[in-house]
């Protein structure tokens, strides 16, 4: 007789099925990638050697690294201002600074290049006023940094933002009645003690640079992206292209090994238990309105002139006539329902399979499921552009019933939206007491079905929240769309790309304001769900 | 197999190599109010999650109603045990109101009988009114009788509770303590439950059951287990005790403090070495100059004083007392056993 062996409880299929998927999907890339350069010629390795190829490699990592810095002094004192000090119309700074998340890269180069280039409305202005003859162009390094930087500051807000609002301010009261001043409390108190959060936001900003292709492509600062894909382009070395692309891949973990190796496995900053508690906002007294006026300039820079510009472009375009044409032949509306469907498609795709990967790997820690959970997080370290070329190697290879059809493109995203879908509802379910699945059990409902009806009301929220994120990441999305949209497949994105790397810019305002309007959608919910509006105000 | 509402023989957990129930054989009357006793880590929660399947143990059975629900080659799940348990945070669904709360366990049957049964475990737990509250609108103690309402309303065959009272307010245990088990003797309801709480094992159960290091220690009425602690750590659990060194010598024990009558003296032979169990009201406490033993400490505590008293021998002793005013640190005193007391000794081979 076999002995049969008792059912774990703790092993569910409906669980582990999902999840494996997912984690192979999410792996299928970078294995790729693998098994093509390993199966390539060896000369590649020469190539990859290259002066020229190097140079390409320090690049990349001096403009991450440059911008992840700029983004920090940028974000850090506008968050302090606003979440901690009587700061005038902390409310509107807050919002402001926000966003310019809605804005792709892209746009925001070619916000720059259209606003300072040659025939651009700066030049247009110097040479009315003062008779200027061509414009100093922003093109190159400064030009990358600028809008990065300026774009991406607000995920760091963003990371540290619940870190400073829920601070147990205790540490900073010691300080201050220790004779140390505002500004000293803040330097050797309240950033060190939010240095791990200020350390993710980095790490966040540094990989989105990385793996950043429509700013530096637009801009013509030759990084990895913009290599890997004129080196797919152009068609003369595929292998090349993933040579490049799992490189790209090395560096980026290695900016996510140095991170964790910085920030170490510490947790300074202690929540306090009462969240409702109200935080005292500290009085900057003179300096209020100069603080304000920081705040100010930043929004202006990176949304108030960016916006003015797109503007000025829509209506230099009737006022010469042309748009009006193309605004009509331009079927603008499909192209926004496409990015809407694509979005759509890429967000339930990634709420559906994070849901199994997450509730795993809370409830059920071991080596499996950490396996398949750090599988998931493969797009974080793989930027789009390594992910989208790989895919390509991957439907190329089996051909037409995948290859250049939306299901791949969709699954593309999902891959890279993965790890922040993965984490929003991650971080949502570890609020949820198993108690609750197991009171369910106890009361006779079957396994499963406590672990939905126990679950999901509850994870409401973070479910909408990693919803929202992954619609508005896919809305900006540009080089999966580029490389593996199907023909007939336009949207907003490559749209605006078309236009832009042909310099149309009347022709790509239409596009990039529909496609912020849109965005800012998604980002109304994530703002909503940071508390923005139900922090404390001290005014 | 006896005929017991519920039977647990030889169950044994291993988490990692954390031995943490070992051997562990207990059995539960219908009806009956069993509360388990021991100190924190000691198993108790355990215990519960696994009579209630949440977890499974690497050995052992269990047997409810005379039917096995755990054994080598059966394991009913959770859900059809029909084992209701009560976590120590209630584990209301927060989304749900209290009405929809006493409703999830049995929204399977009809609606009428849901009704019925919903009606029914609301006038027992005084929750009418508040159906429509959700819990976080409620009190400590209204909480607690919406999850025994919820799981009662399953007609469960045994009651688990794990630490019921840890989260209410002090002031508020008595009350709720006493509103509680008249719950639970009115619906004649069986049931386990945890604490570390000597007072409550005590007032609210039929038996307790001393739990130690994964094994159960002793079984039996409150008061047994107080005045027959069959080891230290029975003695230990069961109230405030000291210990001191004596030996036997035929019905008493001689110690520093003088011969003490000893209870079950059959058991020793003249000259075994032994441990005396003192507790706080076992002793009479005289000033005198001539007294041997020194007051060390005086706690005043209102209704009570609690005075440290050091032997000869520099063992402490705890001596409770009424009187304040007349006895402090440094009197001299002479120590005398309260008549009719037996004192517990336990061979120190055995601790």
């Amino acid at each position: 007789m076999t002995l049969i062996k008792p059912i774990p409880i703790n092993t569910s299929m409906w669980v582990l099925i999902p999840s494996l998927i997912a984690a192979a999907v999410c792996i299928t890339p970078l294995i790729y990638l693998i098994i093509r350069v390993a199966g390539s010629n060896p000369d590649i390795w020469v190539w990859l050697m290259r002066p020229k190829t190097i140079m390409i490699v320090a690049r990349s990592m001096f403009l991450a690294i440059t911008v992840t810095m700029l983004s920090v002094v940028i974000a850090v004192p506008i968050a302090w201002l606003t979440i901690r000090t009587n700061l005038p119309y902390r409310k509107l700074w807050s919002v402001l600074t926000f966003l310019p998340l809605v804005i792709p890269s892209y746009v925001g180069a070619y916000i720059l290049i259209s606003f300072s280039g040659n025939g651009g409305l700066l030049h247009e202005i110097t040479r009315t006023l003062f008779g200027v003859g061509r414009a100093p162009a922003m093109y190159g390094y400064y030009g990358s940094l600028l809008t990065l930087s300026l774009l991406n500051y607000p995920y760091i807000i963003l990371t540290i933002r619940s870190n400073l609002s829920n601070m147990d301010v205790s540490g900073e009261e010691t300080a201050r009645m220790m004779g140390l001043s505002h500004l000293q409390t803040l330097i050797k108190v309240t950033i060190p003690s939010i240095k791990p959060a200020i350390l993710s936001g980095s790490l966040l900003v540094s990989l989105y640079t990385l793996s950043d292709f429509g700013a530096v492509s637009l801009l013509r600062y030759k990084t990895f992206t913009w290599s890997i894909y004129n080196q797919y382009e152009a068609g003369f070395d595929r292998n090349a292209a993933a040579l490049l692309s799992l490189t790209l891949f090395i560096v980026a973990t290695g900016f996510m090994c140095f991170e964790l190796l910085v920030r170490g496995n510490k947790r300074y900053y202690k929540n306090s238990s009462s969240s409702s508690k109200k935080l005292p906002s500290i009085d900057i007294g003179k300096w209020r309105w100069p603080a304000a006026g920081v705040c100010a300039l930043v929004s202006l820079i990176s949304v108030a002139i960016p916006i003015c510009v797109l503007l000025y472009w829509v209506v230099r375009g009737l006022y010469h006539g042309e748009t009006v044409s193309i605004l009509a032949a331009e079927p603008n509306h499909v192209l926004a329902l496409n990015s809407i469907i694509l979005s759509v498609l890429t967000a339930t795709v990634v709420v559906t399979l994070s849901l199994p990967v997450g509730y795993l790997a809370i409830r059920h820690s071991g080596f499996l499921t950490t396996a398949i959970e750090k599988m998931c997080y493969t797009g974080y370290a793989l930027p789009s552009i390594a992910v989208s070329l790989a895919l390509v190697f991957f439907g190329s290879k089996i051909g037409s019933p995948i290859y250049q059809t939306l299901p791949l493109l969709v699954v593309a995203c999902a891959v890279l939206c993965m790890p922040t879908g993965l984490s929003a509802i991650r971080s949502s379910m570890t609020q949820i007491s198993p108690r609750y699945e197991e009171s369910s059990m106890t009361l006779g409902k079957s396994r499963i079905k406590s672990v939905i009806a126990t679950n999901m009301p509850l994870l409401k929220s973070g479910l909408t929240m990693a919803a929202a994120t992954v619609f508005l990441i896919t809305m900006k999305e540009l080089p999966a769309v580029l490389l593996l949209a199907p023909l007939d497949f336009h949207t907003l994105t490559t749209a605006i790309w078309s236009f832009t790397s042909e310099a149309f810019f009347a022709r790509a305002a239409i596009p990039s304001l529909l496609l912020i309007l849109l965005s800012s959608i998604p980002l109304t919910i994530i703002v909503l769900k940071n508390n923005i509006f139900n922090t404390s105000w001290g005014e | 197999m006896g005929d017991f509402l519920l039977e647990c023989s030889n169950l044994n957990i291993n988490f990692g190599q954390n031995h943490v129930i070992k051997n562990l054989n207990m059995h539960l009357l219908a009806g009956e109010i069993l509360s388990i006793l021991g100190p924190s880590g000691c198993g108790k929660t355990t215990l519960l999650r696994i009579i209630a399947g949440l977890e499974n143990p690497s050995q052992g059975n269990i047997y409810l109603k005379n039917h096995k629900i755990f054994g080598p080659n059966i394991n009913l799940q959770p859900s059809n045990r029909n084992i209701g348990m009560i976590f120590q945070d209630y584990a209301l669904f927060p989304h749900l109101t209290v009405e929809k709360n006493i409703l999830f366990g049995i929204s399977n049957l009809e609606k009428k009988i849901q009704d019925e049964n919903s009606e029914r475990v609301q006038q027992l737990t005084r929750l009418e009114g508040l159906k429509d509250r959700y819990p976080h609108e409620l009190s400590g103690g209204q909480q607690q009788r919406v999850a025994i309402a919820r799981t009662l309303a399953t007609n469960p065959t045994v009651l688990l509770m794990d630490e019921p009272f840890s989260n209410l307010d002090a002031s508020l245990r008595l009350s709720v303590r006493m509103e509680m088990e008249q719950i639970l003797k009115s619906s004649n309801t069986t049931t386990i439950f945890v604490t570390h709480d000597r007072e409550e094992a005590f007032s609210i159960s039929d038996r307790v059951a001393i739990m130690v290091e994964g094994a159960i220690q002793q079984v039996g009425p409150p008061d047994q287990i107080y005045f027959w602690p069959n080891s230290k750590e029975s003695a230990l659990m069961s109230g405030n005790c000291d210990f001191i060194k004596g030996s036997v010598s035929g019905e008493s024990v001689n110690t520093s403090i003088g011969a003490l009558p000893m209870r079950m003296p059959e058991t020793f032979s003249d000259g075994d070495q032994v441990e005396v169990a003192i507790r706080q009201t076992d002793l009479s406490m005289e000033p005198t100059p001539t007294g041997k033993n020194i007051v060390v400490r005086k706690d005043f505590r209102g209704d009570e004083t609690i005075f440290w008293v050091k032997t000869p021998h520099g063992e402490v002793i705890q001596c409770k007392h009424k009187i304040h005013t007349t006895l402090f640190p440094g009197l001299k005193v002479k120590l005398s056993p309260v008549q009719y007391t037996k004192f517990n000794v336990f061979s120190i081979s055995n601790c």
